[in-house]
């Protein structure tokens, strides 16, 4: 049995989805979370289904990316039933897609999701009423605390199409039907501004709401690199230098004798037992989960829509609209989360310049990592000048990028989400999710790049690409030699390009010019894939020759500028 | 004829939709948040630099650009006192 699960943008579905087949899917309270489709199985005594998580419709003729892939899978054809996940609060508009679904001759089970909240707006909705003239089975829920599930999951063998079928409606009809089903089920009491409407207006007022976004942006920055460090210097640092380091460097000093490669790949200049496990676990790591934790918190609140209205004029300038704060957000995450998150954009030139922008000069959580533990420890205004730098440059590319690419920038159009209270086992799991897939998929990449530069420094090949470049790494960018092993290791992950700079003894300006060509350079290897798969190989391509070139320009021009002005 | 705009209301005022202007995806976009014809609006804020424009609909909060804000046509009513305010 295949079900689809279906229903406008930021309803619900994706939590549903995970309470139903046990499988975590990344939900916020903001519209377009889900841009791609995930599948899961329910099994219980009485039935087996695929389930499928589909991005957020809010028709069948689709008016953007993922309105389209939710087309697709439903004209797919072998699909047995659709749970219409539908939002209680805004059962108007909502309508529009359930009546749109019960044309298409599919049998149809409905969640009014979000039920709770009703009470608190004062909507009254009578179920047995809508239900009679939906003519298919409705089921109230409050997915986020399971409230409804098994009362749904069990009434899905009732679900069916409408009987008798009807022929597809026009518009107009359809609006006129839900007028008339709106005004038999639904009455509302009016009710007094509760507190978080208030919050709601100020956040969004201007003369309230910008110096509020630049308090909470300011707020969110401190809060990431106060946990990191905090993590870093009194707990991940202590445990690993005080129970981990000093008996590995013990049982390989007493193992493998003196003078022996091994010996020095191990635990020597770039150890594979050392900075194999304290880059990823004690310098990467607290930052990762600092900044998934900050982010969960904006993304459940509701607060980044508001932001995204915010900063839409800002967004212009470089050629898309405030809905691209989501994708920029996340890609300060990680950027194949970013660029993913893009496709939720309404056109393929907006998406263009916001993963190349992206690929240049945001860095991932990992690196911002890297970037802190190098910089803030010598010198907190290096590390403001790394990020000013950054965002100039995001300001002059895009806006470069918006002159030079034929086409105009859409106007911004999003629903705000009311306020809600994230809930704490949701951040929880959400955190877990990112950090288990950093835990199993990067740090195996960061151990191995750590293996790779301890080959390359203790086989003397290192001197000899040190060598090779030479007159860029000395010559324009005034480093050492051996930085020059951090432009290997960066092609693998951004971070390791940092990473490298911190077993050198550099200069604050050395320190600066490494953080930022580490920054512009290359991104990780893992973003490659996607970039091909999303925007194809040429494409990819040039984000590889262009990282590079502006790397050594941007690191050029500022070991310049510092060498004419001090 | 002089007719009202979205954008043409400022904070606070409410206004009955009378037309959109724009072909069939742009209504549908637009019904898809509830903006159609003969739904009550209320102007909350606009984002200045022609920024967009948030109202209210049906207790939701849309954000509509200047671009689409202009094509939709509005008659203002009378601001009703509420009792609460």
């Amino acid at each position: 049995m295949k079900i689809l699960l279906m229903g406008n943008p930021n309803v619900g579905k994706s939590v549903i989805f995970s309470r139903l087949t046990g499988i975590n899917v990344i939900a916020s309270n903001y519209p377009g979370t889900t841009v791609e489709f995930t599948k899961g199985f329910l099994k219980t005594p009485e039935l087996t289904a695929e389930i499928i998580d589909v991005p957020g419709a809010y028709t069948l003729s689709p008016t953007n990316k993922a309105e389209e892939v939710a087309v697709e899978m439903l004209n797919a054809g072998n699909t047995d039933l659709v749970i219409n996940v539908i939002d209680a609060t805004h059962l108007e508009r909502n309508l529009y897609l359930t009546l749109s679904l019960l044309e298409q001759n599919i049998p149809v089970i409905v969640a009014l999701n979000i039920w709770d909240e009703t009470k608190h707006l004062g909507i009254d909705i009578d179920l047995q009423k809508l239900e009679s003239l939906l003519r298919v089975p409705l089921v109230p829920t409050t997915a986020v605390t399971d409230e409804g599930l098994e009362e749904l999951i069990s009434r899905i063998p009732e679900a069916k199409s409408e009987l008798p079928p009807h022929p597809p409606r026009t518009d107009d009809e359809r609006w006129a039907e839900i007028g008339s089903i709106i005004k038999q089920v639904q009455t509302i009491t009016h009710r007094h501004h509760t507190f978080t409407e208030k919050l709601s207006d100020m956040t969004i007022k201007p003369a309230t709401g910008i110096p509020i976004a630049i308090l909470v942006a300011l707020l969110a920055f401190a809060l990431i690199i106060a946990i990191g460090m905090g993590l870093r210097r009194f707990v991940l640092l202590p445990f690993f230098e005080g129970f981990i380091f000093p008996p590995i460097r013990t049982g390989v000093t007493a193992i493998v004798p003196e003078g022996i490669i091994v010996r020095e790949i191990l635990i020597g200049h770039f150890g594979v037992l050392i900075d194999g496990i304290g880059w990823p676990l004690a310098l990467v790591l607290p930052y990762l989960l600092a900044f998934y934790l900050i982010l969960a918190i904006l993304e459940d609140t509701g607060y980044l829509s508001r932001l995204a209205c915010l900063l839409d004029i800002l967004f212009h300038r470089i050629g898309t609209h405030g809905g691209a704060v989501i994708p920029f957000l996340l890609g300060f995450g990680c950027t194949v989360g970013g660029i993913l998150s893009s496709r939720a954009l309404d056109t393929q030139r907006e998406r263009i310049i916001v993963v190349t922008l992206m690929c240049m000069a945001i860095p991932c959580a990992a690196q911002t990592g890297a970037i802190v533990a190098l910089l803030a420890g010598r010198s907190i205004p290096a590390l403001v000048i790394v990020y000013i730098i950054a965002f100039l440059f995001i300001l002059i590319a895009g806006m470069i990028m918006n002159k030079l690419l034929i086409g105009s920038t859409p106007t911004f159009f999003m629903e705000i989400p009311t306020y809600r209270i994230p809930n704490l086992r949701a951040v929880a799991k959400k955190i877990w999710m990112q950090v288990s897939s950093y835990l199993f998929q990067a740090v195996p990449l960061i151990v191995f790049g750590v293996f790779i530069a301890a080959i390359l420094y203790e086989t003397g090949i290192l001197y000899h690409i040190g060598i090779l470049f030479k007159p860029i790494v000395v010559g324009l960018l005034g480093l050492p030699a051996e930085a020059s092993v951090g432009l290997i290791l960066g092609i693998i992950r951004r971070e390791l390009a940092i990473a490298v700079l911190l077993n050198l003894d550099l200069t604050i300006v050395q320190l600066i010019v490494g953080s930022i060509v580490a920054l512009f350079y290359i991104p990780c290897a893992a973003v490659f894939p996607i970039l091909i798969k999303e925007f194809g190989v040429k494409y990819a391509i040039f984000i590889v020759l262009s990282t590079i070139v502006i790397a050594f320009i941007m690191g050029g021009i500022i070991n310049a500028t510092f060498a004419l002005v001090f | 004829m002089d007719e009202t705009r979205l954008f043409d209301l400022s904070s606070g005022e409410t206004a009955i939709i009378k037309h959109l202007a724009g072909g069939q995806r742009f209504q549908r976009r637009m019904a898809a948040l509830g903006i159609r014809v003969g739904k009550t609006v209320r102007q909350i804020t606009s984002q200045p630099l022609r920024g967009p424009i948030v109202i209210e609909i049906d207790r939701s909060l849309i954000a509509v650009g200047q671009g689409m804000a202009e094509k939709i046509v509005v008659e203002a009513i009378e601001p009703i006192k509420k009792i609460d305010e």
